[in-house]
């Protein structure tokens, strides 16, 4: 009986969710309801509260899901901008304004404005801490919010400011909880929006593909602290009285559990939370203090039993972004991809001089030089620990090396940060796989895009024609393109994930292509790859070459693949170039032979020649 | 001259304060990378211990610090065993939003019980001295000689003793060890007793010193001390000790110079100025990125 009635709800659900027009239906009786409603006092004054409370309490979970679900940071101090938002429009509203209903939005706007740039004060460690140093980070910023409120007797000090009309009405809670989630939903389905995820999945993967994560992290930061501005403008314009212990941890608490309850990384979860949450708080109340106790422990066993929340990573469908399925004009990828470069050219594309590393007192790579043409392929190996990786991390940006340069394409690129590398045309794949596990296969490669759009942060949220131009062309074009030619096409809503490991190694590569690189750097491509896996790749390689006109650089264990792909081949043992030089003579070279099997391994080796 | 030995004074024993609850969330961190935000309360905890013990049970100074110190300590290792051992595997963020939550529990669980601030009484007699204008309480005393003793054997544990060998190595690989034969898990309570014990002591020494105590203290003095401990460089001992001292010091003299509203945003702006120049900390070790 119960499992057929929910059959049908769920049914019934779908075959709304299926109907996106229905959006606008609701958000439009929505709004003109909470007219009524509020005009005519049809409803309980005490339910139009909890209404209020629910639609700002919407704001908060929204926006600070940005930061901690989507971009998977640690911001455990929201209160904070939610009181610079609150005082702001307060002040402005009382003792700028001091009358007009029509101000009221446009306070409440510049508090959310005023938060917003607050927020810079938090980005900034963000760029270089995360994790439990953000969550300290943040949490100062809440505690200084409220000792400086604390000292200003402009809004009252520890008193608290009062004087604000009650200008949140319903209709106006409900107009700006549907802009809140409008436009939140909109910067997270565009580019920079992959962007923030990128940083919750693998932030080195991601500036490996370009995403410049520090101007990701401040707009995330920005955009959300704007909305919790906006929301604090409207608590205060609710409650007409606000207190610096009003934003206290407390309340920052608050805002935690109301996204982990709902699901981080969801919008229908960050309003399933919000809602479940004010309700029941507003149902305890009977408990009087004690109400406090559950709510702490709610927490507890939420992030004990389910951590992720009640709708977890799923999205309810009416808000994620169709799928075209329409074909454009063919730009093909191929010939973009390498269109920045010239063919023809007489200068060296990666040139190295004396390239150096310590890790502590450690040499891990000592007076490396390379002069690398364009277009050929080029195997590194050496013993476990000889630098190989080294290497590459100091190419692609991730060590600053203790001493030489590296020059690509007449680019200093020494003391570049990642993304920049890349975008100049350096992308690279990593030993242990680092795909984007939560993202589907296609996102993985539209993360690889993040350079080629040309719309910016408002474009998105706007959903402007530029967006709609650049996101519906060139983005999924060419991504669609680039899966159909590696055979991935029908793994593309899949999540990274569950890909079997061959074709995540593909995928890896794949999504470095999808950033028009000149030079490819493939770490261990072939790792725990069986012979005939190995010949695959082997294929996979030479065509991306030559269909892509590719510069490639490969460090590998295997033999055969080296030997049967590169046309150079350059040696490393402890740090130090041992050879370099074609297969053939790599293969017989004494140091080499030395470096692999030891100096008594030479002579066996010698003895089996009879030399 | 008596006025700066005076405050000299004040610094000593409010960094021994800072410094012995920091040591809780030093140790902690240590062994399990974790922020334990609800050591500020277990600390509280000890606090209303001794309330009761004193308050209630007129019980002499060395048992209400045994009751005040072992009690915290058990409500710590229940904290873990409960709150944080099913989240071990767990991603980071969820052990650290359960540390929230944790606290927030107890300091409202305890607002609950008790919602007014309570009066310690004294618990050992105060007496004052003065030197040429300077005077020194026996309470000043016994707080500064009881921390300087508290952390000299922890230092001894830590360092001389297989348990300390078992914890300095628990930070290290958490993986390994049980190969090597040792508990993991009654390390990691052990910590926890240890950690926790010493909040609770310091809570005790804080009844005594300012004898008004309420749900809520443990949230500002806790952060203070956790700023110490950050200060210092977290998981880093002896920096703990240090960094307790340094914002005894700076606490001290911004009250001196400064409004005394001013005392929380001036130790929380050094702790955000210290994170961006040198975000391991003094003593700190940097860690190596991996690609």
């Amino acid at each position: 009986m119960t499992a057929s009635l929910l059959t049908s709800l769920a049914r019934f659900g779908e075959a709304l969710a299926a109907r996106r027009w229905l959006i606008f239906v609701v958000t439009g009786i929505g709004f003109i309801a909470t007219i009524i409603v509020s005009r005519c006092g049809l409803i309980d004054q005490y339910v139009e509260l909890v209404a209020m409370y629910v639609g700002i309490n919407i704001i908060l979970a929204l926006s600070l899901n940005l930061v901690n679900g989507y971009m998977g940071e640690f911001s455990v101090g929201h209160a904070g901008f939610m009181a610079v938002g609150a005082y702001g429009a307060s002040i402005l509203s009382v003792k700028v304004f001091s009358s007009g209903v029509w101000v009221f939005p446009l306070a409440v706007a510049c508090g959310g404005v005023l938060a917003a740039l607050a927020a810079v004060v938090v980005a900034i460690p963000s760029f270089k801490t995360r994790g439990d140093y953000l969550a300290i980070v943040t949490l100062s910023f809440n505690m200084i919010v409220k000792s400086v409120l604390e000292n200003i007797d402009y809004v009252g000090g520890p008193r608290g400011f009062l004087g604000m009309q009650k200008l949140t009405t319903l209709p106006w809670t409900f107009a700006w909880t549907v802009v809140s989630v409008w436009a939140i939903r909109n910067f997270v389905y565009s580019n920079i929006g992959r962007g923030v995820l990128s940083i919750r999945e693998d932030e080195i993967a991601g500036a490996a593909m370009g995403v410049d994560t520090r101007k990701v992290k401040l707009h995330a930061f920005v955009v959300s602290s704007f909305f919790a501005g906006v929301a604090g403008g409207l608590y205060a314009h609710l409650l007409q009285f606000i207190s610096p212990r009003t934003f206290d941890i407390i309340k920052s608490t608050e805002i935690l559990i109301m996204v982990y309850l709902g699901g981080v990384g969801s919008i229908a979860g960050s309003i399933a939370g919000a809602v479940i949450y004010t309700v029941l708080i507003e149902a305890l109340r009977f408990l009087g203090q004690w109400r406090m106790v559950i709510m702490p422990l709610l927490l507890v066993l939420l992030m004990i039993y389910r951590p992720k929340g009640i709708f977890g990573l799923m999205e309810f469908r009416w808000f994620k972004p169709i799928t075209t399925k329409k074909h454009h004009d063919k730009i093909p990828v191929s010939a973009t991809a390498s269109s920045n470069k010239s063919p023809e050219r007489d200068v060296e594309l990666l040139v190295i001089d004396g390239l150096t590393h310590y890790f502590g007192g450690l040499c891990a790579l000592s007076d490396f030089n390379l002069r690398l043409g364009a277009g050929g392929i080029m195997g590194i190996i050496g013993p476990n620990g000889s630098g190989k990786t080294t290497l590459f991390n100091l190419i692609s940006g991730y060590y600053r090396p203790s001493q030489g340069s590296i020059v690509f394409d007449s680019n200093e690129i020494t003391r570049l940060r990642p993304n920049e590398i890349n975008a100049l045309g350096v992308a690279r794949t990593f030993q242990n796989i680092r795909l984007f596990n939560n993202l589907s296969v296609a996102d993985n490669v539209r993360v690889g895009m993040f350079n080629s759009v040309n719309y910016n942060a408002a474009d998105a949220m706007l959903r402007t024609r530029r967006f709609n131009e650049c996101e519906g062309r060139d983005v999924d074009d060419c991504v669609r393109e680039l899966l159909s030619l590696f055979e991935l096409e029908r793994y593309g809503q899949d999540m990274a994930a569950t890909l079997p490991y061959g074709l995540k190694r593909r995928l890896e590569i794949v999504r470095a292509l999808a950033t028009r690189p000149q030079l490819l750097l493939l770490d261990e491509p072939a790792a725990g790859m069986n012979p005939a896996e190995t010949g695959a790749l082997m294929e996979l390689v030479q065509r991306v070459r030559d269909e892509f006109k590719l510069t490639i650089m490969v460090i590998e264990h295997h033999m055969s693949f080296i030997m049967g792909l590169c046309e150079r081949i350059a040696v490393l043992d402890f740090g130090v170039a041992i050879a370099a030089g074609s297969p053939d003579e790599i293969k017989n070279d004494k140091k080499v032979i030395e470096a692999y099997l030891g100096s008594s391994g030479l002579k066996n080796y010698r003895a089996q020649r009879g030399t | 001259m008596a006025y700066i030995s005076q405050q000299l004074l004040n610094m000593l024993q409010l960094g021994s304060i800072y410094a012995v609850i920091a040591l809780g969330y030093t140790m902690v961190y240590g062994v399990l990378s974790l922020i334990n935000f609800a050591h500020g309360d277990l600390f509280m905890i000890g606090a209303f211990l001794c309330f009761i013990a004193t308050a209630k049970l007129h019980l002499p100074f060395v048992v209400v610090l045994a009751v005040a110190a072992i009690g915290t300590a058990v409500v710590g290792m229940a904290v873990e065993r409960l709150a944080y051992r099913p989240l071990r595997a767990a991603p980071k963020v969820s052990a650290i939003i359960t540390a929230l939550g944790v606290g927030v529990f107890i300091e409202n669980l305890t607002l609950a019980i008790s919602p007014y601030p309570r009066h310690v009484p004294e618990m050992i007699p105060n007496v004052s001295w003065n030197f040429n204008g300077l005077t020194v309480s026996s309470i000043a005393v016994l707080v500064v000689l009881l921390s300087v003793l508290l952390m000299a054997a922890l230092d001894f544990i830590v360092r001389k003793t297989r348990y300390g060998m078992a914890m300095r190595a628990l930070s290290w690989d958490i993986k390994t060890l049980p190969l090597m034969g040792v508990s993991v898990n009654a390390i990691i309570a052990l910590t926890f007793a240890i950690g926790a014990g010493f909040g609770g002591a310091a809570g005790t020494m804080y009844a005594m010193a300012f004898p008004v105590i309420d749900p809520y203290m443990g949230i500002m003095i806790g952060w203070k001390a956790f700023i110490a401990a950050v200060v210092g460089g977290i998981g880093n001992i002896r920096g703990a000790m240090l960094g307790g001292y340094i914002l005894g010091a700076v606490e001290t003299l911004a009250a001196v110079a400064l409004p005394s509203t001013y005392r929380d945003f001036i130790a929380f702006t050094l702790l955000l100025i210290l994170l961006i120049f040198r975000p391991n900390g003094i003593l700190g070790q940097p860690k190596t990125l991996k690609v």
